[in-house]
């Protein structure tokens, strides 16, 4: 099977690097669809079926966290597996966000093993 | 107390470039600075919690170029665009800003950090800071990269 992945972050810098991991991860993948924003990023999720979503929480016009919560309040956080990739370290913030549904915590920079690993877990699994 | 948050943010620095874009670095003399600012960049980050501030980083055009280079896996010379390496900076600081907040108040207080924004690093601007005693430059790969913390409460 092979997995459409959508990747959401305003830098295009890290953009390109998860993109290019997610390419010698080893997993079958059929598009890699990329947003710089959480509104971005729902209208994809609108108009595709989307495997696995890998989103920062820092950008502008909707954050990670409002993102999320978008999932949340339209009950697609189950369907939709999150995961953050992102600069946060705080674990009253993480353990927030993990209680909402999102799937895996990754803190930048990013192992290209890390990003493997958490991709198995969460489509093998 | 600013001893320390330079330890931290030094250190939070040589660790984020090593692991972002393979590149390694010591501490510099900062008055290098001006003699290395051709087209350089200046980025700012804010950060709001417990503590208030912000942190700024000037690095020369040709360093950023090389950042950005190491990041994306190709060479300096495939960087067709100033705005890969503004990026490639902005997002340094990013991670750097993150990593900082958390080695030096812990894993326990939240903060919101700013998008970071980035601009041609004015030289009056960059004295500015020069003179100011509690910056600091590194030198990665024979580039100055000046770092100032401001803590405003």
């Amino acid at each position: 099977m092979a997995y459409n992945v959508l990747v959401v972050d305003d830098s295009e810098t890290i953009r390109a690097v998860l993109v290019r991991t997610l390419k010698i991860t080893g997993v079958e993948i059929n598009e890699i669809f990329q947003a710089e924003n959480g509104a971005k990023a729902l209208e994809v999720i609108d108009q595709n079926w989307i495997d696995i979503v890998f989103a920062d929480i820092n950008m502008p016009v909707m954050n990670g966290i409002e993102f999320v919560q978008n999932l949340v309040d339209k009950g697609l956080i189950e369907m939709t597996p999150v995961v953050i990739v992102s600069t946060e370290g705080c674990k009253i913030r993480i353990d927030e966000m993990l209680g909402k549904g999102v799937k895996a915590f990754l803190r930048k920079p990013v192992a290209p093993e890390a990003l493997r690993d958490v991709l198995f877990d969460v489509l093998e699994n | 107390m600013n001893k320390q948050i330079n330890e931290t943010i030094s250190s939070t620095i040589m660790t984020t470039l090593e692991n972002l874009a393979f590149m390694f670095s010591d501490y510099g003399n900062k008055n290098d600075v001006l003699d290395h600012l051709d087209n350089g960049l200046m980025a700012q980050i804010d950060f709001y919690g417990i503590s208030s501030g912000n942190i700024k980083i000037i690095a020369s055009r040709s360093l950023c170029n090389l950042l950005a280079a190491n990041i994306l896996g190709i060479e300096p010379e495939e960087i067709d665009s100033e705005k890969k390496s503004e990026d490639a900076l902005k997002e340094t600081l990013n991670i750097i800003c993150g990593r900082f907040l958390t080695e030096y108040y812990g894993e326990n207080e939240i903060f919101t950090i700013s998008t970071p924004v980035c601009c041609l690093a004015a030289k009056e601007t960059a004295t500015g800071i020069i003179e100011n005693d509690q910056s600091f430059a590194l030198n990665i790969e024979g580039n100055p990269f000046l770092t100032l913390v401001s803590i405003n409460k």
